[in-house]
């Protein structure tokens, strides 16, 4: 098989280089910081006990927060990576040489793993900060947690980038909005039984969903998560087999057309 | 079966009009028509031909950016649609390419180096030594995005030759490079030709450069190639020549006979060089003598391959 690391960690290095950027940094702090303060605060001071102690909900909602950057933040990334090769007026000059897809697609994987992970950092030091909790005193079930959430943001983070290469630069703004899409379905902030019946069938269908409300009933009631896990990673594994499969239909008839009227189209 | 770097096999590419990449079958448009040709080991090919005669579609679909609608390609006998491994012998630069933003010239030529797979202690001192001999040491820390539009062409020709490539594709590659800078690559270019035997499919708009450079060239036209042979044949094919004359006395007269006579002319104080075909020399140098224009100098040169191109564009 013509799969070589090292080219997959050239287009790594690429984008990591870019990330360094003071301004790239700030954009995952940012919202990080924004939600942690205003649903954090929001939740404890609307179930505030006696002292100053954190109350059930809000633990949850605050677990809920530092992983749930990791399935927005890393879907977001994996598309922007094509973008900015399209801006920099780049990504022909990468395609002409022996780079595979699947090399390329692993490398934006990657990337996309890494802003996750820096932006759960960043929701993890800010949680620590503000509300002086630690998001893994729930214990390491938050790791498995995290590995299917990053699965999912890869997932969407394909699907989008597919959507790029359908629309070229036009599909910028639209693809920073489309993770938030799923988040009210998806039990980050509050129970999904309390949304009409209709729309937690939605919910049922969405890996993030299981994960959210998995880690809820493991924090207020001890509930074994393994289930929510397995159904999460099931959904995990058609979804991102789709994706994939998109993706390369999409990429084959963009083909068709040319990458670089994709690359020089507006 | 002699196995050659490049053929190209009745390639076609036919655009249909599309909406979100679903294709109108009616809308058609065909940009490269049953081209067929081969690269030698060696060889410098000049692709020539007018604007969208089909080079750059041919260029495209070469480096597997563009999917042909028939046809096929072969490198060393290797179809690059089912075997990308062959793309590892392939480089490629472009005048009008950009490099990604946010590297360093030297960032920019390693992240290439890794594209082809290349060990890195090699590659480190093969970016070293690239970097002197195109005069780009100084530069080799500066961000990619503050270079000038001749230097950041001059790191995309370090880079498409710092991979030991096979064969090289260059779309105009000293489009933007003053006189002196594209002297000193046309030279090193010549060199890795000659000396490397590394195969080059050259595109240009420069003619002198072609005709200095290529050992054939193609030439396209409405997406079909409409000749194929070395640049003196091409030139001879022209029956144009230009006579160069330098005027004692009448030159407001010589200028009203090129005039009457509708000859392309350029004048220059006392020299004159008038476009003319070479069947016609005898008739304009006695319609000259019939007006009492004195000459002190004649020159006749031959047509050159700007002429056989310009000739091939005004017979469109």
């Amino acid at each position: 098989m013509n799969f070589k690391i090292k080219r997959v960690f050239a287009v790594v290095m690429r984008h990591l280089l870019l990330m360094k950027n003071p301004f790239e940094l700030t954009s995952h702090l940012y919202w990080v910081l924004m939600d942690v303060v205003i649903f954090g605060f929001l939740v404890q001071s609307m179930n505030r006990q006696g002292d100053n102690s954190l109350n059930v909900a809000t633990i949850c909602i605050l677990t809920n927060l530092a992983v749930c950057y990791v399935f927005a933040r890393g879907a977001v990334s994996l598309a922007s990576t094509l973008l900015k090769d399209l801006s920099d007026l780049s990504f022909v000059g990468l395609m002409a040489t022996p780079i595979t897809t699947a090399e390329w697609i692993a490398s934006q994987i990657i990337v996309a793993a890494v802003s996750s992970g820096i932006s759960f950092l960043m929701g993890f030091v800010c949680i620590g900060i503000f509300f002086r909790f630690n998001v893994f005193s729930s214990g390491l079930v938050l790791i498995p947690a995290i590995i299917s959430l990053l699965i999912s943001s890869w997932t969407l983070g394909i699907f989008m980038l597919s959507l790029v290469i359908i629309f070229g630069k036009k599909s910028s703004s639209s693809i920073h909005t489309v993770p938030w899409l799923f988040l009210p379905f998806s039990g980050v902030f509050y129970s999904v039984s309390i949304l009409p019946t209709y729309c937690q069938k939605i919910a049922s269908w969405l890996p993030m969903f299981h994960i959210f409300d998995g880690l809820t009933q493991y924090i207020k009631n001890g509930q074994s998560i393994t289930f929510a896990l397995l159904k999460s990673m099931g959904l995990n594994l058609i979804y991102f087999t789709v994706a994939i499969t998109l993706f390369m239909i999409m990429f084959k008839r963009r083909k068709n057309i040319g990458l670089t009227r994709l690359e020089l189209e507006s | 079966m002699q196995i050659h770097p490049l053929e190209v096999k009745n390639l076609t590419k036919t655009f249909h009009s599309e909406k979100f990449l679903i294709q109108n079958k009616k809308s058609v448009f065909t940009a490269v028509n049953d081209i067929s040709f081969i690269l030698k080991k060696g060889e410098f090919l000049g692709f020539l031909g007018p604007n969208g005669a089909g080079k750059t579609t041919t260029i495209q679909m070469l480096l597997n950016l563009l999917t042909p609608t028939s046809g096929s390609i072969q490198f060393f006998g290797k179809d690059p649609l089912k075997d990308r491994s062959v793309m590892q012998d392939i480089s490629y630069a472009s005048g009008y390419m950009k490099l990604p933003s946010s590297l360093t010239v030297r960032q920019a030529l390693l992240m290439y180096g890794m594209l082809y797979n290349m060990n890195m202690s090699i590659l480190k001192d093969k970016i070293d030594l690239f970097l002197n001999l195109f005069n780009l040491k100084h530069l080799s820390q500066r961000k990619v995005t503050t270079l000038s539009a001749g230097q950041t062409t001059a790191v995309l020709l370090a880079r498409a030759f710092l991979v030991d490539p096979k064969i090289v594709l260059l779309d105009e590659p000293t489009a933007a490079l003053d006189p002196e800078s594209a002297c000193r690559i046309r030279d090193f270019i010549k060199t890795e030709n000659k000396k490397n035997g590394v195969s080059i499919l050259f595109t240009s708009h420069n003619m002198p450069e072609v005709a200095e450079l290529c050992d054939r060239i193609l030439v396209l036209k409405d997406g079909k190639i409409v000749a194929d042979n070395t640049p003196e044949y091409l030139a001879s094919t022209v029956s144009i020549t230009h006579v160069q004359l330098i005027i004692g006395d009448g030159m407001k007269r010589t200028i009203a006979y090129a005039l009457e006579n509708k000859l392309e002319h350029k004048v220059d104080d006392r020299h004159i060089e008038i476009k003319i075909d070479e069947h016609k020399i005898s008739e304009l140098l006695s319609g000259l003598a019939a007006k009492n224009v004195s000459y002190t100098q004649i020159s006749i040169e031959k047509p050159t391959l700007e002429d056989y191109f310009l000739t091939l564009v005004k017979n469109r």
